[in-house]
């Protein structure tokens, strides 16, 4: 056999290798570097300096700019706590804290990450100091397309949906360390078929 | 006939030559994608000037950098260093704001907010080794200004207000549009 024969199985493999295993790096769009409290993920290291090469392909092929962990950290959550995914027909209570942090935002986004735009006139996110807490600083919001009393967020849509929570000014990421936070629960109230 | 010791053998070759370009590829890959955010803006929006995020988006509709807090209304400016130091000022209220400063390859290398700085005035020079040297030999220190030292000549500067409701809308619009971004001589 002549040499060239060999020599293109090398690059064959070479190419089809290499190409097939960066791209399974980078399809999944969750990261495994990351976080997870109470079904709750984040990667904070993927916006700043402590970001893997992989993080960095993933921040440059999305086009976005992350805020970095001393700023804010942003987690997403596509199930309650059953573990189905979330739907816009149903009723969903999300209770309890977010402790350790300065504020927060709460906004809807669908399955490739766009923010989902309430009903005209609607906040298209929430802001923590707009909510109403009881004494003991824990808070009830009722995620609904009825309006509820209390906190309420609006949801209008159809199919699923997820949500981000971006924590700002807080210290649960720290060089090292990640400190104690409580995340909300999230439970399924009604879902009405179809 | 085949020499089947020698295929093998060849395999095992194009496995690791697959390996190394693996790295190669993962490495480099960020400053050749032309999806990334430095690219997306520096090919759409003038250069020391902070440009509304909101306002510009793909002529399909969607936004040019993707996965911004919605309750934020955020304006960026690109650079180069071999310009000159960059001046970042703006002054106004926000309930919160923070300006964070991006390589081309969109790491976050340095943010700050209102509590790190007077809240109602950003006041920040962004420079690099040799111009910080050059600085100091010619003093004529501003004491409220934030020096933020890079390793990096071509990035982004990002200034992000926080608008609660849309109540805030002018204030907010108005700081941020308040925002100078210029390069001083060398």
């Amino acid at each position: 056999m002549p040499s060239i024969f060999y020599l293109s199985i090398i690059i064959i493999v070479g190419l089809i290798g290499s190409g097939l295993s960066v791209a399974s790096m980078l399809k999944n769009s969750t990261s495994p570097y990351g976080l997870e409290i109470n079904q709750w993920r984040a990667d904070p290291k993927s916006g700043g300096l402590e970001a893997n090469p992989y993080q960095r392909d993933l921040t440059a092929i999305s086009g976005s700019l992350p805020l970095n962990a001393n700023e804010a950290v942003t987690f997403h959550r596509a199930t309650d706590d059953t573990g189905e995914r979330l739907n816009f027909r149903c009723t969903y209570k999300i209770s309890d804290e977010i402790s350790n942090t300065r504020f927060w935002t709460l906004n809807l986004v669908d399955n490739q990450g766009r923010v989902i735009k309430p009903s005209e006139g609607y906040n298209i996110a929430l802001y923590s100091q707009h909510l109403i807490f009881d004494t003991k600083g824990k808070f009830l919001l009722t995620l609904s397309p009825q309006p509820h009393s209390g906190n309420w967020l609006p949801i209008k849509g159809e199919g699923q949906f997820r949500l981000t929570l971006r924590m700002y000014d807080t210290p649960i990421v720290s060089n090292s360390e990640i400190f104690e936070t409580n995340l909300p629960n999230i439970a399924r109230i009604h879902c009405p078929e179809s | 006939m085949l020499n089947y010791k020698k295929i093998l053998y060849c395999l095992f070759c194009g496995l690791v030559l697959a390996a190394l370009l693996h790295v190669i590829i993962i490495l480099v890959l960020p400053n050749f994608s032309q999806n990334n955010a430095w690219y997306r803006i520096s090919k759409n929006i003038k250069p020391y000037t902070f440009t509304l995020l909101s306002n510009k988006r793909f002529p399909d509709g969607r936004p040019l950098i993707s996965g911004q807090d919605p309750l934020f209304i955020s304006a960026v400016c690109w650079f180069d260093l071999n310009d000159g130091p960059l001046k970042i000022e703006a002054k106004g209220y926000a309930p919160y704001w923070s300006l964070s400063i991006y390589d081309n390859i969109s790491t976050n290398h340095y943010s700050l907010n209102d509590r790190n700085t007077n809240p109602q005035h950003l006041n920040a020079l962004i420079i690099n080794d040799v111009q910080e040297a050059k600085l100091e030999e010619n003093q004529t220190k501003d004491t409220n200004q934030i020096s933020i030292k890079v390793t990096f000549k071509k990035g982004l500067a990002v200034f992000r207000a926080l608008r609660p409701d849309a109540t805030w809308d002018k204030q907010i619009t108005e700081f941020i549009k308040s925002g100078s971004c210029r390069a001083l001589s060398n």
